[in-house]
C-alpha cells in the first residue's frame, strides 16, 4: 500500500508557486499559482517511452498591507461557466428521461 | 558490425538527450513566469495578467538486433552451435536498427487580470466566450440528441 502511494507521489507532483512581488507604497501583492505535473515512464537509456503532463493555474493573490496579509482568490470564471453549462445539459437530460418514464408508466 | 552497433547506441544516446531537453522545456510550464505575465504599470495602476497553462508530451523509442545466425569458419562443416576440430561456429548478429518518436502540445488561456490601484487589489475574471460557446453547443447538442432518442423510444 505504501509503495503504491510512493509510486503515485513520484508520478504526480503538486507545487505552489509564488510570482514576483509588486510593491506599491505600503501595499505588497504576491501572485500565487498552483501546478500539477504527471510523469509516466521516461526511463533514460535504451528503449521505452514516457509522457509528461503539466498544468499550472493562478490560484490566489496575497495582499499585504502594513504587515497584515489577506488572500484574494483568483476565480476561473470560464471553468465554472463550463461546469454550469454541463450541469444544465445533464438536468435537461434527466428531465426528459423522467417525463418519458412517467408517460410510459401511465400508458 | 560492432561499429554499426556503436553508431546505433550513439544515436540512442543523442535521442535520449534530446528527449530530456524536450521534457525540460515542457516542465517549464510549471513555472510561475508562465502563469503570471510581467506587471504593466500605467499611472496609478499596475496590471498583472494571469493565465492557465497546460503542456503535455509523450515519446517512445526502441532498438533491436537481428536474430543471431551461426557463422561457420574453418574447413569442415560442423553442426550448428557446436565447436569441433577443423571448424568452429560463432554467433553473428545480422544487423540492428532503432528509432524513436514523440509529440506534444501546449495551450495557454487568460484566466484573470489582477489590478493594483489606489483602491486596492481587484481580480477581474476573463471569460473565454469561444470556449463557452463550444461547450454550450456540444453539451446541448448531446442533450438534444439523447432527448430525441428517448422520446422516439416511447
Amino acid at each position: 500500500m505504501r509503495s503504491v502511494r510512493d509510486g503515485i507521489e513520484r508520478m504526480v507532483e503538486l507545487q505552489t508557486l509564488r510570482g514576483p512581488e509588486v510593491i506599491r507604497g505600503s501595499l505588497t501583492v504576491t501572485p500565487v499559482a498552483r501546478s500539477v505535473t504527471v510523469r509516466v515512464g521516461g526511463n533514460r537509456g535504451v528503449g521505452g517511452g514516457g509522457a509528461v503532463i503539466v498544468r499550472s493555474w493562478p490560484s490566489a493573490v496575497l495582499v499585504s498591507v502594513d504587515g497584515r496579509t489577506s488572500r484574494v482568490r483568483v476565480v476561473n470564471a470560464t471553468r465554472w461557466a463550463q461546469i454550469a453549462i454541463m450541469f444544465a445539459a445533464l438536468l435537461w437530460i434527466y428531465e426528459v428521461w423522467s417525463r418519458t418514464r412517467e408517460r410510459k408508466e401511465r400508458s | 558490425m560492432s561499429e554499426g552497433v556503436n553508431d546505433l547506441l550513439e544515436s540512442v544516446r543523442k535521442d535520449s538527450e534530446a528527449r530530456s531537453q524536450t521534457l525540460q522545456r515542457l516542465l517549464s510550464a510549471a513555472d510561475c513566469s508562465a502563469v503570471f505575465g510581467q506587471p504593466v504599470s500605467s499611472g496609478d495602476y499596475t496590471v498583472i495578467p494571469a493565465a492557465e497553462v497546460a503542456a503535455g508530451g509523450g515519446f517512445g523509442s526502441g532498438m533491436g538486433f537481428g536474430s543471431p545466425r551461426m557463422r561457420r569458419s574453418g574447413s569442415s562443416p560442423a553442426p550448428s552451435g557446436s565447436t569441433e576440430a577443423g571448424g568452429s561456429t560463432e554467433a553473428a548478429v545480422e544487423g540492428a536498427g532503432g528509432g524513436g518518436g514523440g509529440g506534444g502540445g501546449a495551450m495557454g488561456r487568460p484566466v484573470a487580470v489582477i489590478v493594483v490601484g489606489p483602491e486596492g487589489v481587484e481580480v477581474k475574471p476573463v471569460l473565454d466566450v469561444t470556449k463557452l460557446s463550444i461547450t454550450a453547443l456540444g453539451a446541448f447538442a448531446a442533450a438534444a440528441a439523447l432527448s430525441i432518442k428517448m422520446w422516439a423510444k416511447r
